[in-house]
């Protein structure tokens, strides 16, 4: 072969393969991008303590009426209740705190009557379906002609309230299919693994129902006294948290008598470090603003954005009928008034009266203040604003004050961007630890942090 | 010229040309062209408040264009005496990658492929070996017995090496101690992404895709979460259009568990303050790269 035929098979074959690798390149071929494996979201099952009830605590402090919690229509005062143990040493919550396990036309409020109906009537739930299978032909023809203005509502809540205590007679109604998705209390938990016999059997079955129609159904006042309190089982005597001799009271060790409104005082004597991070704001979840400092927007400052119904708002403003909108009123200038008489919100923040009614309440929280001449009264004002009141503060911590005053006045008007809670707000004090909840549903209840003992402690 | 030459010389010409098309063929996908205007762009620090105001017009019209839907673009500053410092308490995540997706919605990041900034580490007990991590755990459900999860993400440090590597000065510190990039300087040479040994920039290799239009966040910031181009560098920025509009960033919202914490270490009253004064164990990561991380890690004993 002479050198020249060398030379031309070699350019030739040189030629092939990069047209290949040409034609390769240009159709793509093993060119995608080479694809991650999918990292995905995993199911949790840790605990969320959330309870969705408010705290004994918040109703102390709020004033609310506590008649149904007064322990002395039951127990004598000084004499501590007997605590009765079962062989395993645990202690036996007595009946009458586990409450009744039937049920009663009371335990369906109005308002959740035609809402319980309508979801038996469409049975699409499997608990539903089968309180639906619990109710002969008459009665189900009697529930699917049922209408809300009707006069029947007597004969249609015995059919119902008969079909729960039917189901609640009878054997564990308790399936993983049949309760899927729902999410069971505390006490639910620890009666699915305790003994599902005798009259705790009827109690399991009524909370679950209470969980399956956590809206429609009351839940039992007492039902979540269930003994769990740590895991090594030392700490369930009752008497180590509650007053032996005043039920009314709480009773760390160090010998202080607490009120329920100071629980919080109560966990952080054992739960030192814990009460200690909490008090930083380090403790749980955060959500809102890390930016407390005076005048940050969601301390104190409103925004325009944290308004979040505009037309009710200037509304109320307007009417100026009640002594806050009128202080707030006389506050405005004309224009802004006569504008507002005739307000159609646009959206947050693009138009000049919403500009002026913010730079008003701005000034009014860094003012004085802004509680005199009784402008609050009859206004239901939280557990943080009466305990802020209570210490007149100055500075950083008034002008909270008067937001606080402000969001109490506006409630559904007003952002409330910042509550602050007690221990037992997430945590269900008698059993801390419960297993296999999926968080609650909905926005998570925001918590304020130690700002306003630390802007209250400032020497300002 | 002989003929064989010539069939020769065509051959090479040919396969050449052809090889030049195919070296060009890239630009056939690319159907961003970048404007007039966006070419002739200034750098971000030499730019007149006027001449911002209208690039993030223009940034508004671009994604209006593509979604339909027009956005809030800021360009938010950093707050006088502020310096963000990130904590995330070891005892406490679950490893749930809640934090992952919420990163995802919130900073407008590429669907498909997905782009994450937060990669959570599963690492067994009595360890922190990170060769001993695996990130694609997948088991039915978190936390497992016997491992603990550490999720990592950019690390803001204070000495970044990113930065430095940079040619074209595209990423920079900020005064709150955020390393932030500017997607329209950047020219995608990944070297900032080699040089991170957190592995904590992310590669546009292809168009940033699939972002469902009702799923686009419209608050978005210039050097934070407005949409990416492909062949450009992102990364965390501690969720800058909210942080420095004085929100908590959303991996911390999101975190079920109360592992997350974030505040402004100057303030002596925040909680970072307290919790890297007084708690007990804290780590920086890889801090023998003399990096300086603002991102601590710390545990509840």
């Amino acid at each position: 072969m002479t050198a020249y035929a060398k030379t031309g098979i070699t350019v030739g074959a040189v030629c092939v393969a990069f047209l290949a690798l040409t034609a390769a390149f240009l159709s793509d071929s093993g060119g995608t991008h080479l694809r991650h494996a999918a990292i995905p979201l995993v199911d949790t099952n840790f605990l969320d303590k959330s309870t969705t009830r408010r705290s004994y605590a918040d109703l102390v402090r709020a004033g609310a009426d506590l008649s149904d919690f007064d322990c002395y229509v039951c127990h004598d005062k000084k004499t501590p209740p007997p605590l009765r143990l079962d062989t395993n040493q645990n202690i036996i919550v007595a009946a009458e705190h586990i409450g009744p396990t039937t049920f009663t036309a009371d335990d369906i409020g109005t308002n959740e009557w035609a809402e319980f109906i309508g979801r038996l009537k469409a049975h699409s739930d499997p608990v539903s379906a089968f309180l639906w299978q619990r109710l002969s032909n008459p009665e189900q023809a009697l529930l699917t002609n049922y209408k809300p203005s009707e006069a029947g509502l007597k004969q249609t809540q015995d059919i119902v309230v008969s079909a729960l205590n039917k189901v609640v007679g009878e054997p564990c109604i308790y399936e993983p299919e049949r309760f899927k998705g729902i999410l069971p209390g505390a006490e639910t938990v620890v009666h699915l693994q305790q003994s599902r016999t005798g009259s705790n059997l009827a109690h399991l079955n009524r909370l679950l129902l209470e969980d399956a129609y956590p809206v429609e159904l009351a839940r039992n006042r007492h039902a979540d006294i269930v003994m769990g309190h740590g895991q090594h089982g030392r700490n369930n005597n009752c008497f180590n948290c509650h007053n032996e001799t005043n039920l009314t009271l709480l009773q760390p060790r160090d010998g202080r008598q607490l009120t329920f409104a100071q629980s919080s005082q109560l966990c952080g004597s054992c739960h030192g470090p814990t009460k200690a991070d909490w008090d930083a704001g380090a403790h749980g979840r955060t959500s809102g603003d890390w930016n407390r400092s005076p005048g940050a927007k969601g301390y104190s400052a409103f925004s325009a954005d944290e308004i979040k119904d505009w037309s009710g708002f200037a509304k109320k403003l307007a009417q100026h009928s009640d002594a806050v909108s009128a202080f707030l009123w006389q506050k405005l200038s004309n224009q802004d008034q006569a504008m507002l008489t005739s307000y159609q919100a646009p959206g947050p923040g693009s138009d000049p009266v919403q500009v002026a009614v913010v730079q008003v309440l701005n000034k009014i929280v860094a003012g004085q203040n802004i509680d005199e001449d009784k402008r609050f009264d009859g206004i239901l004002l939280r557990p943080e604003t009466t305990d802020l009141m209570r210490v007149s503060p100055t500075g950083t911590g008034l002008g909270r004050l008067n937001r606080l005053l402000l969001e109490d006045a506006y409630p559904q008007e007003l952002t409330r961007n910042i509550e602050r809670k007690d221990c037992v707000n997430c945590h269900n004090p008698h059993y801390p630890h419960f297993p296999s909840r999926p968080p609650a549903p909905g926005p998570h209840p925001l918590r304020e942090i130690g700002a306003t003992t630390a802007s209250l402690n400032s020497p300002e | 010229m002989g003929r064989r030459s010539f069939l020769r010389t065509s051959a090479v010409l040919t396969t050449g040309l052809v090889a030049l098309a195919a070296s060009l063929k890239p630009l056939l996908e690319m159907n961003d062209f970048p404007t007039m205007e966006r070419f002739l762009q200034k750098y971000y620090k030499e730019m007149t408040p006027e001449e911002m105001k209208k690039v993030l017009t223009r940034i508004e019209n671009e994604v209006e264009q593509q979604y339909k839907l027009r956005p809030h673009v800021r360009d938010l500053k950093p707050m006088d005496g502020v310096e963000y410092v990130y904590c995330l308490n070891l005892t406490r995540c679950i490893g749930c990658r809640k934090c992952v997706h919420a990163c995802v919605a919130e900073n407008n990041q590429s669907r498909d492929p997905e782009i994450q900034y937060i990669r959570v580490l599963r690492l067994p007990d009595g360890s922190l070996d990170v060769d001993k991590a695996e990130h694609f755990y997948a088991p039915p459900s978190v936390p497992e017995k016997g491992f603990f999860y550490m999720p990592v993400q950019c690390q803001q440090c204070k000495n970044p090496p990113c930065v430095k590597v940079c040619p074209v000065h595209a990423t920079w510190q900020e005064t709150d101690g955020i390393t932030v990039i500017d997607y329209d300087w950047c020219i995608g040479c990944r070297y900032c992404e080699a040089a991170c040994p957190y592995w904590a920039r992310r590669f546009n290799f292809t168009k940033p895709a699939a972002i469902p239009p009702e799923r686009l966040n419209l608050d978005m910031s210039y050097l934070g979460n407005r949409p990416r181009r492909q062949g450009v560098m992102e990364k965390c920025h501690f969720c800058l259009q909210r942080t420095r509009a004085g929100r908590y960033p959303a991996c911390l919202e999101v975190c079920p568990a109360g592992a997350r914490k974030f505040g402004n270490i100057l303030d002596p009253s925040s909680e970072i303050s307290y919790i890297l004064k007084s708690k007990r164990v804290f780590i920086q990561l890889k801090e023998e790269m003399g990096t300086s991380p603002r991102f601590f890690y710390y545990f509840d004993v």
